[in-house]
């Protein structure tokens, strides 16, 4: 049985795998596209045929890929920087959640001594291996129609999803300092390595270090996404 | 008789320019509108236009804006700007010259008549 959406869907996977398109530009073809068939379905064709014909007015994947090549010249670049860009905050996101989860069991088992790290390589070996296999699956062709634009994709929806995002690496963050900040000054208070005064000046540029590492950099990031994104994007006005 | 592809692209510009000079439109409806001046003998490949719409949006000689459809469609119109409707000018002083010689010259040929 042919279904129509699924094969409209199939068809804006084969244009998207090409990189030339952005998502406005497949979403223009695929209105064209709809009311081809539309009219063709007008005329007594079955949605089978509709179909064909339409997507054969259109042109075929590959000439459209190489027409949109020569005005899209940034787009396959902006592209590979997108899911650059992920994959640095993905793995960002992934290594404090380790620290979080780790942090909160050897609290919880209410000992200070308690080795967080294996927690910490066991939640990163989780994390890689997801990878490794969202990587196979990519391979496989089984996320060909995955849309991920439809995340944000209004400017309003846009900026709560930035800010959500911005207020959960910085609640994270601040967990990780406070209680990582009261192990280390026990640490050294306890193992009188250095004295107090050297501990407080050490203390705030360890603090500045971190927090141009771990807010500045997911932030930048985060507005590099935005930024990438905005290109594809378009807004439905009234 | 179908129009050469060189000849279909070359005057693609000034068509879309002159479409969307008579007010705003989207890509299906400029398709149709140049299928039913000439006939059905200026045929593009549908999805050709749409990177010339583009490359004239990047010239700023026209503007896009995505928009609902009275039945619920979303569509891209596109509109002339001012530049535009200049550049239109030109192309139509550039064809007039090309067509009038080429009309003089063929009227001239006895063995085309």
């Amino acid at each position: 049985m042919f279904d129509l959406n699924e094969q409209i869907n199939k068809w804006r996977g084969n244009l998207a795998q090409s990189e030339t398109l952005g998502s406005s530009d497949i979403d223009e073809l695929e209105s064209h596209l709809s009311e081809e068939i539309e009219h063709l379905t007008g005329l007594k064709l079955s949605d089978e045929e509709a179909f064909w014909v339409a997507n054969h007015r259109l042109g075929s994947t590959d000439s459209l890929a190489n027409e949109y090549e020569k005005i899209n010249r940034g787009v396959k670049f902006r592209h590979r920087l997108f899911w650059i860009a992920t994959g640095v905050l993905g793995y960002f996101l992934a290594t404090y959640l380790a620290d979080v989860v780790s942090i909160a069991i050897s609290v919880s088992s209410g000992s200070m001594d308690y080795n967080p790290g294996i927690i910490i390589i066991v939640l990163k070996i989780l994390f890689w291996s997801t990878i490794v296999f969202l990587c196979y699956q990519v391979y496989k062709g089984n996320l060909d129609n995955l849309r991920v634009r439809q995340v944000p994709s209004t400017f309003k929806s846009k900026c709560i999803f930035s800010v959500v995002l911005l207020i959960a690496f910085i609640m994270l963050y601040c967990v990780i300092l406070f209680i990582a900040a009261e192990i280390f000054s026990s640490f050294l208070i306890t193992e009188m390595i250095i004295d107090n005064l050297d501990l407080e000046g050490m203390a705030i540029v360890w603090v500045c270090i971190r927090l141009v590492w771990s807010i500045m950099l997911p932030a930048l990031l985060v507005m590099l996404l935005i930024k990438l994104r905005r290109s594809d994007l378009h807004e439905v006005g009234a | 008789m179908v129009i050469s592809k060189d000849l279909v692209a070359a005057s693609a510009t000034p068509l879309i320019l002159s479409i969307l000079s008579e007010g705003e439109s989207y890509g299906y409806a400029i398709i149709k509108r140049v299928r039913e001046l000439s006939n059905g003998q200026m045929q593009w490949t549908d999805g050709m236009l749409y990177p010339v719409l583009h490359r004239l949006e990047a010239q700023k000689l026209i503007k896009s804006k995505w928009r609902e459809s009275e039945t619920g469609r979303k569509r891209k119109y596109y509109k002339i700007k001012k530049e535009g409707t200049k550049v239109l000018k030109e192309q139509q002083n550039q064809w007039k010259i090309v067509y009038s010689t080429l009309r003089q010259l063929w009227e001239n040929e006895p063995c085309l008549t």
